[in-house]
């Protein structure tokens, strides 16, 4: 296994946007970091809802990603966590005693419409538990963004520049849906592109996530939007749900412009480790227990691979 | 390693350097602090005297640009307004990052009053288009000084909030210093990425005993430094005697209602155009107007010299 060393976007899109809503106003941590960072490790989950309104009272969990900030070190990390994982839930309320379901449904539960869970950070909250329960995977923070937030900033930054890899497949044609190359992407344009499902391809998903991501770092941090950030900042931030103080988030976005975004590691649960089946929407399993649990711990530790 | 400059804070003395030239002459940057401002010899007329019956009406010695490092060693530009007597309070405006210290230029005559005023509107920038302004009647004295965050001359090209905020800080320090200033009678406004540069620099400079600060206008902020703006508002407010602030906000400006709201004491007023932001609060048209409650702000940050003109 070796290290990864990635361009990051998925930081700045979480930190950009953020809110307090129903959480209380926290004041940012110790100083002593860079750009006046906490102390301690701080661990975001990082959550894109599929929900396409105003608002987050419903919604499933598209896109689930943990982005791990080390202010001492100046150490950035994201990695991604499929959605299709079958888990136990915690702490659902109601829905007949459930207690299990795929990770994405855990948001589902916790959100404030299905209202199945009492604890604070609604469908954050209850992923949150659930990583914890599951794999004790530990994140001290959550953001939270809906499609229509993601296509809004989009369009704000003025679209973005991605190049596509490979050929990305449908279901119904033979020609691929997107040929490899550079493509010029609106918001709906990069939405469509982050959530298609290749059905030749399922994990590669999470890799044109990042891909997207990667693309609006490069537009947010150009000379034509960086005096506009705190405008957008203002703008966009009450349609995104977090427990991050201004501050922390202020604190976030100057360690993402000082941090060389091929310093930022991107990682995700390899495919090594879950049995994926054939049929596209069931339930993904771990192969051998306690696998995800060391791979997500080491993460945390600040440890980092990448499959072979 | 901005931990450690800020945890060093503490013992600034001679860590600031600046020089002062005439605005016909080049910034020249020194090495080391430089207190090179000559006591304004005289106050210059810029007007010829006619005889009234009112008192001739008096302006400061022209502008001058100011060279100075900050904290951390760079070399920072900015733009001194004397006042027509010395010593006397001073308000530092800060920019937003669309833009630079020229965007405080007018607003800066307007506030000394000067007969120079260029009232050329400039239809994109209502900020720039003083033939809106309101009458400035204040008659005591003021300085003015502005001056440019780093990698911001025209609009900021490097996203740099951390090392903003040192600037705002060794601004502070810099103005304290100033021939003329007086540096217990300090205010500070700014816009955006400049209020909470405003704000912070306000409490950082009474927290670390270099002077006194007495009070802040913001446009827009939302803790954009990195710093919690309700800590350092609350630092102000809750001074005593507590020093005001004026937050303005546009109705959809998320962080800044929210950074307005934090605090009990500050001074929230909501803006007629929604989506505005920084400097574009600064229209025409709106009740209450943003410059008469700037020059409110002013005069209830120096309440003392109110009272005085009373007796």
């Amino acid at each position: 296994m070796r290290i990864a060393r990635i361009r990051n976007s998925f930081l700045i899109l979480s930190i950009l946007f953020s809110c307090f809503w129903a959480t209380p106003v926290q004041a940012a941590g110790s100083h002593d970091g860079i750009c006046n960072g906490p102390e301690d490790v701080m661990t975001i989950l990082v959550v894109g809802t599929d929900t396409r309104g105003i608002g987050y009272l419903y919604g499933m969990a598209d896109t689930i990603m943990a982005i791990r900030v080390d202010f001492q070190n100046n150490d950035v990390a994201i990695v991604g966590i499929q959605r299709g994982h079958w888990v136990q839930i915690p702490d659902v309320e109601e829905d007949n005693g459930r207690t299990h379901g795929k990770l994405t449904q855990a948001y589902h539960f916790g959100t404030e419409g299905m209202g199945y869970y009492s604890g604070s950070g609604y469908g954050a909250g209850l992923l949150q538990a659930t990583l914890r329960h599951n794999w004790n995977f530990d994140t001290n923070h959550y953001i939270v963004i809906n499609m229509r937030m993601f296509r809004d900033v989009i369009d704000a930054i003025g679209g973005i520049k991605v190049y596509n890899p490979s050929p990305v497949y449908s279901f119904h044609q033979n020609q691929p849906k997107y040929l490899a190359g550079g493509y010029f992407f609106s918001g709906s344009d990069a939405l469509f592109y982050a959530r298609w499902r290749d059905p030749r391809n399922v994990y590669s998903r999470v890799d044109r996530q990042e891909i997207v991501l990667k693309a609006m770092y490069d537009q947010l941090f150009s000379l034509s939007t960086i005096p506009k950030i705190p405008e957008l900042f203002g703008l966009y931030k009450a349609n995104v749900l977090t427990d991050l103080s201004l501050a922390e988030i202020s604190q976030l976005l100057c360690l993402a412009a000082k941090t060389p975004p091929d310093q930022v590691v991107f990682t995700k649960i390899p495919t090594a480790l879950l049995y994926i089946p054939d049929w596209a929407s069931s339930p993904w399993l771990e192969k051998k227990p306690g696998t995800i649990e060391k791979f997500l711990g080491d993460f945390n530790q600040g440890i980092y691979y990448e499959e072979n | 390693m901005l931990g450690v400059f800020l945890s060093s804070c503490g013992g600034l003395d001679g860590q600031i350097s600046f020089v002062m030239k005439s605005t016909q002459s080049t910034v020249t940057p020194l090495v080391s602090f430089t207190p090179s401002i000559e006591p304004s010899p005289a106050l210059t007329p810029t007007i010829t005297p006619t005889p009234t019956n009112t008192p001739p009406v008096v302006f400061g010695p022209d502008p001058q640009q100011i060279a100075f490092t900050s904290i951390d060693g760079e070399l920072l530009k900015g733009m001194y307004y004397p006042a027509s007597e010395n010593p006397a309070p001073v308000i530092v405006l800060m920019h937003w990052a669309r833009g630079d210290q020229e965007d405080w230029s007018k607003v800066a005559v307007w506030l000394q009053d000067r007969v120079e005023l260029d009232l050329t509107p400039d239809y994109n920038r209502s900020w720039r288009s003083a033939d809106w302004y309101p009458e400035n009647n204040r008659e005591k004295p003021i300085g003015v000084f502005t001056f440019n965050f780093r990698d911001c001359e025209g609009e900021c090209k490097s996203y740099l909030p951390g090392d903003w905020l040192l600037d705002a800080r060794s601004a502070m320090i810099a103005v304290s210093r100033l021939s003329g200033v007086d540096k217990n009678r300090i205010i500070t406004a700014g816009a955006s990425i400049g209020a909470d540069g405003a704000i912070d620099g306000c409490a950082w400079f009474n927290q670390k005993g270099l002077g006194t600060c007495l009070g802040s206008y913001v446009l827009s902020p939302g803790s954009f430094l990195t710093e919690p703006f309700e800590d350092a508002v609350g630092v102000l407010v809750n001074d005593v005697p507590p020093h005001p602030v004026y937050c303005l906000y546009g109705l959809r400006d998320d962080s800044a209602i929210e950074s307005c709201s934090e605090i009990a004491g500050i001074k929230r007023f909501d803006h007629g155009y929604i989506t505005n932001h920084g400097m574009e609060l600064l229209q025409p048209l709106q009740d209450p107007d943003p410059l008469t409650l700037m020059l409110e702000l002013v005069d209830e940050a120096l309440w003392y010299e109110v009272i005085e003109g009373d007796q």
